[in-house]
């Protein structure tokens, strides 16, 4: 029931069509973990853009 | 005789007294009629929205800017980093008088002053987060005053108190990361108990994180602000060491707030990936949200980043401001402009020209008391008397 409840909120409110809540995990989980990935890789490059100019 | 007496008068009259003087006048009459005629006679707050301005501003914003005391002093004192040792003092006078000024604009919103102890030691609501946020206030504010003494001991002449005040500076140091570790935090996790009422893409479950990590660039960014407005106005007061460190203290914050806003804008990502809230990003609530991360979080990062690496203090300082505004922006979206956002326009809230009175009156206070302390105490200089100290 409460399933149901979550997917038809879920489904209305996102336009995206999630028919459990484990789809809707994996689907925003998925998305979070690559920007997580691209975080990681990205502050590194950019703390080294920020002081290779120092003395 | 009369030439000193002229003298006087026209340094009384001055610009900054006229307009101080006239907004403190307007300020002690609304606190009369706040005090005598109610809450309800001086402000728009209703049972839709208990919480305005003096909340929204006076002290989510009071409580985010005052963080550049913990921020200088644990740079200063717990990572070694003595080049921002200079920047200590104004920083933690400018936290001090924050929360003193957070306390005193809480006496307008919750009436009663004489009650104010009651949450700490009459009755303690040791499960809510606004005891929590009380008892930390309370005690940082305690901490953040001795941390202030030995300028106003150096000051009056009191060399054995300062002694014996400056062998606790490491421990309040400590003591002041752990509370505003807690309490910025916790006044992010109060929305947390509203998910119906804050629009999703403010809401998350990682709200107190972001109240925290957002406080770490607000108070360097208040520091290099504030230190802008000392250069401009009290230029006067400051000696050759504050002097030369000041560029130090504006490119070594402005990068360090650069890549803390960097990874605000990460989190915040992360933030709408979790609760996948993508959609709302193309609506009308959306778009403002993307003018305060990407207008007043990336933008100044990029621009914090640019000037620190071309040694440039004009990006950063202006970086700085533009910062603060995003800091303003956040926190009165979070407490007033995001929340209730489901209400139809009519019952929405919208501050009374009293409450803006109230909030520019207490702003002005201080202002004021800051320019009274650092025209007379060892803030932006060095006590003659104690210099081989540092």
């Amino acid at each position: 029931m409460n399933i149901l409840l979550i997917k038809n909120i879920i489904k209305k409110e996102n336009g995206m069509e999630f028919f459990t809540l484990h789809d809707f995990m994996t689907y925003s989980k998925g998305i979070t973990y690559l920007i997580m990935g691209a975080i990681l890789v990205f502050m590194p490059i950019y703390w080294l853009y920020l002081t290779d100019r120092d003395d | 005789m009369t030439k000193d007496k002229t003298i006087a008068k026209k340094q009384l009259f001055t610009p900054f007294n006229v307009i101080t003087g006239i907004i403190i006048f307007i300020g002690v009459i609304i606190t009369i009629l706040r005090f005598t005629r109610g809450i309800g006679a001086v402000t728009n707050l209703d049972n839709n929205n208990p919480w305005g301005i003096w909340i929204g501003f006076d002290l989510m914003c009071g409580v985010a800017l005052a963080a550049g005391g913990y921020v200088t002093s644990s740079a200063c004192y717990i990572f070694g980093l003595k080049k921002f040792h200079s920047a200590v003092r104004p920083a933690i006078l400018t936290a001090f008088l924050g929360y003193a000024l957070v306390v005193f604009a809480l006496h307008y919103d919750v009436g009663r002053p004489w009650r104010l102890p009651y949450p700490i030691f009459y009755s303690p609501g040791t499960s809510s987060l606004l005891f929590e946020v009380g008892l930390c206030v309370f005690l940082y504010l305690t901490v953040l005053f001795i941390e202030w003494t030995p300028s106003a001991f150096e000051w009056l002449g009191f060399k054995t108190l300062r002694a014996w005040v400056m062998r606790l500076t490491l421990v309040l140091t400590i003591f002041g990361v752990v509370l505003s570790t807690l309490h910025q935090s916790s006044l992010g996790a109060l929305f947390q108990i509203a998910p119906s009422k804050l629009h999703p893409l403010w809401y998350s479950g990682y709200l107190h994180v972001y109240f925290f990590i957002s406080s770490m660039f607000a108070g360097m960014s208040m520091v290099i602000f504030e230190g802008t407005l000392a250069h401009k106005w009290l230029h006067d007061k400051m000696d050759e060491t504050h002097l030369a460190e000041s560029e130090g203290v504006v490119l070594g914050f402005g990068k360090a707030a650069s890549f803390i806003m960097m990874g605000d804008v990460g989190i915040k990502l992360i933030g709408i990936a979790v609760d996948n809230n993508w959609h709302y990003l193309t609506t009308g609530w959306g778009l403002w949200f993307l003018v305060e991360l990407v207008g007043f979080v990336l933008f100044p990062a990029i621009l914090y980043g640019m000037g620190s690496r071309e040694k440039n203090t004009t990006f950063i300082r202006i970086a700085a401001f533009w910062t603060v505004l995003g800091i303003i922006l956040n926190r009165l979206n979070i407490s007033v402009i995001a929340f209730n956002y489901h209400l139809p326009s009519a019952e929405r809230y919208v501050p009374s020209f009293l409450e803006v009175g109230t909030t520019i009156f207490i702003v002005t206070v201080g202002v004021v008391v800051y320019k009274f302390i650092a025209t007379r105490m060892p803030i932006l200089h060095e006590h003659p008397a104690y210099k081989e100290h540092h």
